[in-house]
């Protein structure tokens, strides 16, 4: 058993057993993706069939534009069905769509920017890092924008928000969201999250990382097919981020590490990484979603083990009805006198999956 | 029926031209101060709309020309506050703030965000509709006879006017006065009142030709997923 970070960016194979296999051919998956959730997850049962059956759509309601009763009353006479839930931040407003007539992104208020579709288990991310106006914030991977533009919702649009996307038609796609939501203190850059310069640093940085989506699964079904050959250069590239970030944070900044995977190399591996950085677990500040508790993080999976990932929490469909999640906040030490840089690490050299500035 | 806009003078339909960008990297763009004939263009511009316009938007945010020089060069006045300006204009941003107009040779532009700002501050050049025109305006429509509630100052045909929701207030876009609209203020309509005077009207005419409406973004933008 290890928590050795070399080991822990290899994928954990798993042999599929006649069962898995049997349910992966039925349902249109690669059985080492099933045996590996059959393997790790709590209650796998429930977990495989969840991800074969649809989960509630949300609107979250853009603050800077509406309120939750003035996009409701607004819905409600075009004929949709809405009913308020509770986000993870009080800030936040969110309705479920119970029934909806036609495309709600068809409603003018949704053209004129009062709101946005977003699954509810994605604001865990915005909400873990407790953002305040006057703030100086970074968005390492920020494209489309949904969690950017929730980030400026809760500070008010009152703090600076460097958003960052390496790809120029997802950039194109976070401007437009800025601009239909009205948004005034986010900046985009058009650059990788590991070369976003140091500047001042950041008191707050969200890294929503690229990952391998499975808990995209209920609203994707491409994903079905997925090969475990992904998961490694994309937990390459979430340590590289994390190495970046590590340094880009302010003493006694505040890191939020999410991804939408239920891989365990992408979601504890990565926390585990963080820690031996020198980034300080915390815990988060809520611990339900949509009336149901949040499950804890894994404390191991395979060989590996987690020892420093109790903070962190997953949502599951079958749960909290939506999207899986994983979300993990990470505390920079107030008296760090220099900012920490990943040649300090005892992980892997940098020079490897780092891009040059 | 939507037909091709026919771009007013000082309309821009910028809603981001990197919307159609091929994938290869973009230049950092430059932020700097208005020179005085961009400042002078800017206020002409805004001046169509209302006398202080200018004055209460500087009044309130820092006024920048952020200068792109890739693939698609252009000019951009941006309102941003000033403490989100010396914060994030370090990192070179290719967005930052609202863009409110387009500089170009012929003069200042207004963007889409652009109108959204001047909006509350105009006394001219405003149209205002009823619920089932805010709808077709959003969905790319003109605006008939019939839709228009009501008409701020006395906006000559080809002249761009903003239009917005006469229930609520709410800011749909921009649109091109047409005949139409010039005749029915000529003839009582348009400031409240309809059809005074027993005068012949079309109430299918279009009375604001469609340019710019908020559902653009969505329309334009291509799938990326979350």
């Amino acid at each position: 058993m290890t928590s050795d970070p070399d080991a822990s960016r290899e994928p954990i194979r798993v042999p599929p057993t006649p069962a898995v296999r049997q349910w992966a051919k039925r349902h249109g998956f690669t059985p080492e993706l099933v045996a590996r959730w059959a393997a790790f997850l709590p209650d796998p049962s429930e977990v495989l069939e969840s991800l074969v059956r649809p989960v509630s759509r949300y609107l979250r309601v853009n603050t800077l534009r509406s309120d939750v009763d003035m996009l409701r009353r607004d819905l409600e006479s075009r004929g949709f069905a809405v009913t308020p839930v509770e986000a993870p931040d009080p800030r936040l407003q969110v309705l479920r769509l119970d029934k909806e007539p036609f495309a709600v992104s068809a409603t003018p208020a949704y053209l004129s920017g009062e709101a946005y579709l977003q699954d509810l288990a994605s604001l865990l991310a915005p909400a873990a890092m407790s953002p305040e106006p006057g703030e100086r914030i970074l968005d390492m991977a920020a494209a489309p924008g949904g969690k950017t533009t929730a980030v400026a919702e809760l500070v008010a649009d009152q703090a600076s928000i460097l958003a960052v996307e390496p790809v120029p038609h997802r950039a194109a796609a976070l401007t437009a969201n800025l601009r239909r939501l009205g948004v005034a203190g986010v900046g985009v850059a058009v650059r990788r999250g590991e070369t976003v310069a140091l500047g001042r640093g950041f008191d707050r940085i969200l890294l929503d990382a690229p990952c391998t989506g499975e808990g995209v699964l209920p609203r994707d079904k491409n994903r079905r097919t997925g090969s475990l050959d992904e998961h490694r250069a994309l937990v390459r590239l979430q340590r590289s981020l994390i190495d970046h970030a590590a340094s880009l944070l302010v003493p006694g900044g505040v890191l939020v590490y999410s991804t939408c995977t239920f891989a365990p190399e992408e979601c504890e591996g990565a926390v585990e990484h963080a820690v031996r950085l020198g980034l300080e677990p915390q815990a988060l500040p809520f611990d339900e979603l949509n009336g149901a508790p949040l499950v804890p993080a894994l404390e191991r999976a395979g060989a590996l083990r987690f020892p420093n990932s109790g903070h962190a929490r997953r949502a599951f469909p079958h749960r909290h009805d939506t999207l899986g999640f994983f979300v993990a906040r990470l505390g920079k030490p107030a008296d760090a006198a220099e900012p920490i840089s990943a040649m300090e690490s005892t992980s892997a050299p940098v020079a490897e999956g780092v891009a040059s500035s | 029926m939507t037909t091709k806009p026919q771009a007013a003078a000082d309309l821009d339909l910028d809603i981001g031209e990197t919307l159609d960008a091929p994938d290869e990297a973009l230049e950092p763009a430059e932020l700097r101060d208005l020179d005085p004939p961009e400042h002078e263009a800017l206020a002409a511009t805004l001046h169509r709309y209302g006398d202080q316009v200018l004055a209460k938007l500087e009044s309130r945010w820092s006024l920048k020309v952020l200068v792109r020089s890739d693939l698609m060069p252009h000019r951009r006045v941006i309102a941003v506050d000033r403490a989100r300006l010396a914060d994030l204009a370090p990192y070179a941003p290719i967005h930052l703030g609202i863009p409110i107009a387009h500089l170009a040779r012929q003069g200042a532009r207004l963007t889409l965000e652009g109108g959204a700002m001047v909006a509350p501050h105009a006394t001219r050049r405003v149209v205002r509709v009823g619920e089932k025109g805010e709808t077709l305006f959003l969905y790319g429509r003109h605006l008939l006879v019939k839709s228009v509630r009501g008409v701020l100052g006395h906006p000559k045909a080809e002249d761009a006017v903003l239009v917005l929701a006469d229930g609520d207030g709410r800011y749909l876009g921009i649109g091109v006065a047409t005949d139409a609209l010039v005749l029915m203020r000529g003839k009582g309509r348009g400031s409240g009142a309809r059809g005074r005077g027993g005068d012949e009207r079309d109430d299918e005419a279009t009375a604001v030709r469609h340019q710019a409406d908020l559902g653009l973004y969505l329309r334009a933008q291509q799938a990326v997923p979350e």
